[in-house]
């Protein structure tokens, strides 16, 4: 599903974000990406969603190498891979419903069918009661839960987490684990970024661990 | 069609949000469409009044004291070959001595001892409004002033050419104008939405993230500039319009007495119309032009 051979990335000469990584993340697979901050873990993630090319390497999505992928195409992966972040990035002055509404509305599906999905996957993590509410009204893990709906509602393959629980107390990043978990169940590949070793040695899920751009363990399987 | 709805409701929504950007931008329109306004309602009463004073245009073509049967013959074959001429007269000496009587009036009596008739025969031709373009009657008139038998050919050429002379530089002058304002308006409204952009520049990413086109995008704020540009070409047209009549009805003072023979009309509603449409193309223009270059860099 994801694979990523000799690749190398760098924010200017003296910055090497990743260097020389290869892994390879199986159809339906968990994966958590642990490691230190400044290890290079969200700039790996960013390379599998799209939005950053490596420097040199080759990376594989869906079977199809990113580096052939035009710029005008990458909405077309982008709709096959849900992304949830530490900081939410919801619309803030939007309501809980429209934030999870945006990511169908963008697929041109008429309005029922936008109002369907939401409900459903709204119900899902919970927040059916919530529907109408102001996202900045909702607590944290309430918000991350609206970007898990938003992540999730259109059934993509692929959902890649950057630090989901970075900004919670343990007992909703438990809850966020959670759902990841259910997200995982249903047949999707789930990959999280973390440095919440807690969780990740109770789950006994597949890690790569990486240190300074370079991947340390897990990478190949 | 559930597209264009949430284009209308996000660029409106946005628009409710930032009324005072929204509001300068409109007011800049309308100021902008104002001066376009006050040149189109000038051009076309210029047009309006030539087309007053062309509707009693007449040719004249006086003949030679000679003039055969024949060359009067030729002369008005070709005069009625003209597309738009609607009324050919012949006048003859006899009516055109009673004709200059006439306009004598007390005087008259100077023509007595006259022995023999000094006044020349002539045609008269009419135009309807097709044929009345100076143009058109420029070439009748050289045509026919190079047949023989002519002795003089006249319309009124000096003051008509004067006339077309001050509508043609009217024209072109609101031509000029129009278009820098013109530019003016499209590098505002490209303003305003390059700063729309920015205020959603979060927005922008977290769409692109959920797998949006730029065209699902950009579809807001290409409404959002045309409803800018739309408002501000109408609010334009309707100072314009205000101004006007509020002009029009101190024109009937007595201050005013020498003009009085001029009516003034307002720009049609179809082209108040057209002109509106036009902000909304140029709000068009400009959001394509700040969009472009920033989705370009996003």
């Amino acid at each position: 599903m994801i694979q990523m051979y000799h690749v190398n990335l760098s924010y200017g000469a003296d910055s090497p974000a990743l260097v020389d990584v290869s892994l390879r993340i199986e159809k339906a697979g968990f994966v958590f990406l642990t490691g230190p901050s400044g290890a290079g873990k969200t700039s790996l993630l960013r390379l599998m969603y799209l939005a950053e090319r490596c420097d040199s390497g080759q990376v594989l999505l869906f079977g199809q190498n990113v580096a052939r992928i035009k710029q005008r195409e990458i909405f077309r992966y982008r709709r096959r891979i849900g992304v949830v972040f530490q900081d939410f990035k919801l619309l803030n002055l939007r309501t809980v419903f429209e934030n999870v509404a945006v990511a169908v509305e963008v697929l041109g599906k008429p309005r029922r069918e936008v109002a369907k999905r939401t409900r459903r996957i709204l119900r899902l993590v919970g927040l059916e009661h919530k529907i109408h509410a102001g996202v900045l009204k909702l607590s944290g893990g309430e918000q991350q839960r609206v970007a898990i709906a938003r992540a999730i509602v259109n059934d993509p393959p692929v959902v890649i987490a950057d630090e989901p629980t970075g900004n919670l107390d343990p007992k909703l990043g438990r809850e966020i684990y959670g759902l990841l978990t259910d997200i995982h169940a249903r047949g999707a590949t789930v990959v999280v970024a973390t440095h919440d070793m807690s969780w990740v040695g109770q789950t006994q899920k597949r890690v790569i661990h990486l240190e300074n751009g370079r991947i340390l363990s897990g990478g190949m399987r | 069609m559930s597209q264009l709805y949430r284009f209308l409701r996000s660029a409106g929504r946005h628009l409710v949000r930032s009324p005072g950007v929204a509001a300068v931008t409109v007011g800049t329109i309308t100021m902008v469409f104002f001066i376009i306004g006050v040149f189109l309602l000038l051009a076309h009463n210029v047009e309006l009044v030539g087309a007053r004073l062309a509707a009693g245009l007449r040719l004249s073509v006086y003949l030679e004291p000679g003039c055969t049967p024949q060359q009067k013959q030729a002369l008005r074959t070709a005069l009625a070959s003209h597309p738009g001429a609607f009324e050919l007269r012949f006048v003859d000496q006899t009516e055109a001595a009673s004709r200059f009587r006439a306009l004598l009036g007390g005087q008259a009596y100077l023509l007595d001892g006259l022995e023999e008739n000094p006044l020349p025969e002539s045609f008269e031709v009419g135009f309807d409004s097709q044929g009345r373009r100076l143009e058109n009657i420029q070439v009748l008139a050289d045509t026919v002033a190079g047949m023989p038998g002519v002795e003089e050919v006249q319309y009124g050429q000096a003051w008509l050419d004067r006339f077309f002379e001050f509508s043609r530089i009217v024209r072109g002058l609101g031509w000029l104008v129009g278009g820098v304002v013109f530019l003016v308006a499209v590098l505002i409204v490209s303003n305003t939405i390059r700063l729309s952009v920015y205020a959603r520049k979060e927005e922008i990413s977290i769409l692109k993230l959920v797998g949006a086109t730029n065209g699902f995008i950009k579809g807001p704020f290409y409404m959002e500039g045309m409803a800018l540009g739309f408002a501000g070409a109408l609010f334009g047209m309707l100072c314009t319009y205000l101004i006007f009549t509020t002009l029009l009805s101190r024109w009937d003072m007595p201050g005013w007495l020498g003009f009085r023979m001029i009516s003034l009309d307002f720009i049609p509603v179809a082209t108040t119309l057209q002109v509106s449409l036009a902000g909304g193309v140029l709000g068009l223009i400009g959001s394509v032009m700040s969009l472009g270059k920033y989705l370009k860099k996003a």
